[in-house]
């Protein structure tokens, strides 16, 4: 059993290294898209748009889809900008990177560019943000996240850090309490244990490691070791991330970029960021596997 | 199909535009988060997202409604008003406030009188609704008692709105809530049917 696991992965990346780069790339970003619809129109659209290119390949190569794909999603994020999250945005600016990159001869150096300086860039300025901001950096995001999202409740408040339940529904009154204006004072008094701060503080220093590194790292002139360094890392990154929150918008967005960054002598590389990107779906769809099994 | 050939003119527009186009945005996010307060999360494309614990989805309203021009209620509101309600809480400009406000002047409010079934006059709880969303306040209030209600419809003389954000004191175990904008809309000419308001921002 193992050997044939072993010969269909051997298959599996010699069957990616060969096919084109904008082809792979074309259907993960209409996935995307997909998960960044939040509406009728643009899922019909998205999966339009991955019909197009599954059945007509001669448009996985034109830049004027990309661009059309862009023009027809403008009018939403200026008029409703405020409704949509930074990761809608990044997708379409990767759609027009890939658009621009379709213009010329050296389509496959930029778009390498392009999903380089995006990654870096992203996480740069995510770094940038918690550096400055004492929300971030003396703990206050990570401690009101683990308490308040059900993201994180589910996966690491309660299961590794130990919150029980009633301290868990007695924090959520608290925090209702708050917002209709039954308390007088403004204060909704919490109660968890000590490995919630803990966990908090980690979870604070580890994301401005991860994504501070992740940033400088991709915006460093390649070499092969680098890339290795990298590339692994922006895998770790979306599977411990997008394991605990799933905006698979981001996370399959960055493996995206993360196969049009590799060299072509990168077919390992690219196979294991689609692998990554098949991981962080099967995770997702586990976990509402899960929270239908408990709700 | 190759629009652009190699010159640096091309090459410059294919490679560098929406990484700069990407990071123009980001910095005026950033600015407009420390100048005017906008919401860090969403709402555009900073990369502010899991920066701060006030943003606009932990930004809260908190209404009050007086009918005679002293006696204040609570007044609960909801879905109709969500494109204002969202354009408020990310940023929270008198302009913005005085939209969502505007808005709420004009919506058909009553007065919900929350009493005892035994004794009528054993008033628990009286409150402003539009939008029926005080029912889930009512519910949690009294959700271990037998209430009746009597709903009439009111005129509004002053409407106060309040928006509150939030910070997370990490050493007490406490959510605390901050004033970030307040505005009071009082009727100009008081019983009258012309709607003409008074504002006093905060």
């Amino acid at each position: 059993m193992l050997q044939a696991g072993i010969k269909f992965i051997a298959k599996a990346e010699k069957w990616v290294a060969e096919f084109d780069v904008f082809s792979i790339i074309g259907f993960m970003t209409c996935l995307v898209l997909l998960f960044n619809s939040h509406g009728k129109f643009f899922a019909l659209l998205s999966i339009g748009a991955l019909a197009t290119l599954v059945f007509a390949p001669s448009l996985r190569r034109s830049p004027v889809f990309w661009i059309v794909m862009v023009l027809i999603w403008i009018p939403r994020l200026v008029i409703d900008w405020r409704d949509n999250e930074d990761h809608v945005f990044f997708g379409i600016y990767w759609c027009m990177a890939i658009g621009l990159a379709l213009m010329g001869k050296d389509a496959e150096i930029a778009i390498r560019f392009n999903a380089r300086w995006l990654i870096g860039l992203s996480f740069l300025i995510a770094t940038i943000w918690k550096v400055i901001s004492p929300q971030y950096y003396e703990g206050e995001l990570f401690h009101y996240k683990l308490l308040q999202d059900s993201r994180f409740r589910m996966m690491v408040t309660t299961k590794v850090a130990g919150l029980d339940a009633s301290d868990d529904q007695a924090n959520a009154k608290a925090i209702i309490d708050l917002r209709n204006g039954s308390t007088t004072d403004g204060i909704a008094q919490l109660t968890y244990p000590k490995p919630v701060s803990y966990i908090a503080f980690f979870m604070t220093y580890w994301t401005i490691l991860i994504e501070g590194s992740l940033g400088i790292l991709f915006l460093l002139r390649s070499t092969r070791i680098l890339s290795m360094i990298r590339n692994s890392l922006l895998m770790i990154f979306a599977i411990t991330t997008y394991a605990v929150v799933p905006v698979l918008g981001f996370g399959i967005l960055f493996m995206t970029m993360g196969i049009a960054n590799c060299e072509p002598h990168e077919k390992r590389t690219k196979f294991c960021y689609l692998a990554t990107s098949a991981l962080i779906l099967v995770l997702f769809a586990s976990r509402i596997a899960i929270i239908q099994n408990f709700a | 199909m190759h629009i652009f050939d190699s010159n640096w003119r091309s090459k410059a527009l294919r490679y560098w535009a929406v990484p700069t186009f990407l990071v123009f945005i980001a910095a005026i996010h950033m600015y407009r988060t420390h100048v005017f307060q906008q919401s860090s999360w969403g709402a555009g494309c900073g990369f502010g997202m899991f920066t701060t614990v006030d943003y606009h989805d932990s930004r809260f309203f908190r209404c009050a409604i007086s009918i005679d021009g002293n006696t204040q209620m609570d007044a609960f509101f909801g879905p109709s008003f969500r494109k204002l309600n969202l354009q408020a809480r990310v940023t929270p400009s008198d302009y913005n406030l005085s939209k969502l406000a505007n808005e709420l002047t004009r919506a058909e409010w009553y007065e919900v009188v929350v009493f005892d079934p035994k004794d009528e006059s054993n008033v628990l709880a009286r409150i402003a609704d539009t939008d029926s969303q005080a029912q889930e306040f009512l519910q949690r209030k009294f959700n271990d008692r037998i209430v009746n209600t009597r709903s009439t419809r009111i005129r509004v003389e002053s409407l106060e709105i309040e928006l509150l954000g939030i910070r997370f004191d990490t050493e007490r175990q406490q959510i605390k809530s901050h004033l970030i904008n307040k505005l009071r809309l009082q009727r100009k000419t008081p019983n009258s049917d012309v709607a003409s308001w008074n504002k006093v921002y905060r």
